[in-house]
């Protein structure tokens, strides 16, 4: 193959490195839904949490005339988190999944054959993103039944499964590095505190207007805040494009970042073994 | 007679001469040894009550009234004490299910001594990691602002709440570990514990809360155990003593919560421990 047609032959497996990409995604859902033990965390702690979290802190914040304003109750502030907190807790299993492949050796069976190195990470990321989108719909929907409101209508709902996606993407795709580096599922598994410490460092579990000195300015930077307050806004004023595009650029650009770190590891890992 | 594990800890198992309170001594060692040697398991049991100290008092600071001296940090530090408490024993069940699944654990049912005494080493580095955690976090609390109206009777009656809730749940962690033997068990002695400590007063007083908490806290055993754990720290709002202080009858619900939980949590793993040994 001359340098020149090198262009080219890349051009012509681009629709093969799609097929690939789109198997390996097959392959990450089936492995998911094949193990339904390993998704109820995901779905039973922001639940419970939920539960647990509305019944204490309803009274106090409802005395709050600046949450009052916005919100009908401490159940309907907590349905974005909870949709996040379940994205958050299942798209470790993404990272989780990469180190087992790594452990059993199917990683190397995978580089043996002629795959693309692209789909290895993109069919990882996309069974997450899935499952995503499944969990927005999931909480939505129960949290609706127990009288939590969306306002911004089948708009905003749409925008919180397109968000979970990508932040299943972006946190998945940490969480993919840390298994391509570390190679055990152990290490992925002991990075899980750092999602709860993202998670209470933001406005996830309480308002960001009643929080006083230094939390609330780390809960200002974080981007889980921008991510939530702007959600939080499309559910509970109605919709706003402007809202929407925080949200989702918000996401997407923790998307990219992750990607682009993921596939740096993946380089390196490659570099290293072959 | 004595056996040394992959991580290189040494337990002498007894001979004829050694007492059940020198298999303890050495079991604690041993524990002490194995968290020099690997402290990564240790250290969660150590940050997290510290950080829910810290992102707690920090997000309801502004309802400082509503936890009985406008001081949200004083609400807060005694519980995020009992829930590192509580995991300090808990890791005592996890260690236990490593010993098992590297057949550790068989050495010590070959060795000739009281199965009883098992239960006690386990329970003694319970309490040892307690001491270690119930400190740190209150050194931290007292620096970021914390006081204890109640004096030394205040901080003792934490210290024996958080001294019976790390072996409550060290307990409870060996009772499932004895009947699972596998460290798969871990999830299930987290939420135990998880759903005992926040289906009480944790986070907010009864009379704050709202709904079907406040049923579920008023009977949860763990609520009159954090009274007791914050009689030093906050007025009582149930029966408030004359005067600040501790008052006895902020201390014998929780006395008799410990004294109950641990005596049915005890039963529960001497069963699960008699189950190894027919």
């Amino acid at each position: 193959m001359t340098a020149a047609s090198v262009p080219a032959a890349q051009a012509a497996n681009r629709p093969q490195a799609l097929r690939q990409s789109l198997q390996l995604s097959r392959r990450a859902v089936s492995s998911m839904l094949r193990q339904p033990q390993v998704l109820v965390p995901s779905l039973f702690f922001p639940l419970f949490f939920c539960a647990l979290n509305a019944a204490a802190f309803d009274r106090i914040t409802g005395a709050e005339p600046e949450f009052a304003a916005q919100f009908d109750s401490f159940l309907d502030f907590l349905l974005p988190a909870t949709v996040l907190q379940g994205v958050l807790f299942g798209s470790t299993q993404a990272g989780t999944e990469m180190a087992n492949d790594i452990e059993i050796g199917f990683f190397d069976r995978l580089l043996a054959s002629p795959v693309s190195r692209t789909s290895i990470l993109v069919g990882r990321l996309a069974g997450g993103a899935l499952l995503g989108a499944a969990q927005a719909l999931f909480f939505t929907g129960i949290l609706t039944l127990f009288g939590a409101s969306v306002k911004g209508g089948v708009g905003a709902v749409a925008v919180l499964v397109v968000v979970s996606s990508l932040l299943a993407v972006g946190i998945g795709g940490f969480g993919v590095t840390l298994g391509i580096r570390t190679g055990s599922a152990e290490a992925v598994q002991g990075a899980f505190p750092l999602i709860f410490v993202l998670m209470f460092t933001s406005s996830a579990f309480f308002p960001r207007d009643l929080m006083s000195g230094w939390y609330r300015a780390v809960a200002t930077y974080n981007p889980i805040s921008w991510i939530l307050d702007s959600l939080r806004d499309l559910q509970t004023l109605g919709w706003s494009a402007e809202d929407a595009l925080v949200a989702i650029v918000t996401a997407a650009g923790l998307a990219v970042l992750s990607i682009v770190v993921a596939l740096g590891a993946l380089r390196r890992r490659l570099r290293t073994t072959t | 007679m004595t056996a040394v594990d992959d991580a290189g800890g040494r337990v002498d198992l007894g001979t004829a001469r050694t007492g059940s309170m020198a298999i303890v001594r050495m079991m604690v060692g041993r524990n002490v040894r194995g968290i020099r040697r690997q402290p990564a398991t240790f250290i969660p049991t150590l940050v997290m009550p510290i950080f829910f100290v810290i992102t707690f008092s920090g997000a309801f600071g502004f309802a400082g009234r509503v936890f009985g001296n406008g001081n949200a940090l004083s609400w807060y530090a005694p519980m995020a004490i009992i829930q590192g408490a509580a995991f300090a024993g808990v890791t005592i069940g996890f260690s236990t299910a490593r010993d098992f699944e590297t057949g550790f654990f068989d050495r010590f049912l070959l060795a000739p001594m009281s199965r009883l005494t098992l239960i006690g080493g386990a329970l003694g580095a319970a309490v040892l990691r307690s001491v270690f955690t119930t400190t740190a976090v209150l050194v931290v609390a007292t620096i970021g602002g914390v006081a204890v109206p109640g004096g030394a009777l205040g901080v003792l009656s934490l210290y024996l709440a958080a001294l019976g809730v790390s072996i409550a749940a060290a307990l409870w962690g060996l009772g499932l570990v004895y009947r699972v033997q596998s460290t798969n068990v871990g999830p299930i002695i987290q939420v135990g514990i998880f759903v005992s400590i926040f289906l009480s007063t944790a986070q907010v007083p009864i009379a704050a809360m709202s709904g079907w908490l406040a049923s579920v806290a008023r009977v949860n055993p763990m609520t009159n155990i954090l009274r007791m754990a914050r009689a030093g720290f906050v007025p009582d709002q149930i029966a408030p003593p004359a005067g600040f202080g501790v008052g006895w009858s902020e201390m014998w619900p929780g006395l008799v919560a410990l004294a109950g939980t641990i005596v049915v949590l005890g039963l529960f793993a001497i069963r699960g421990m008699r189950r190894l040994t027919p």
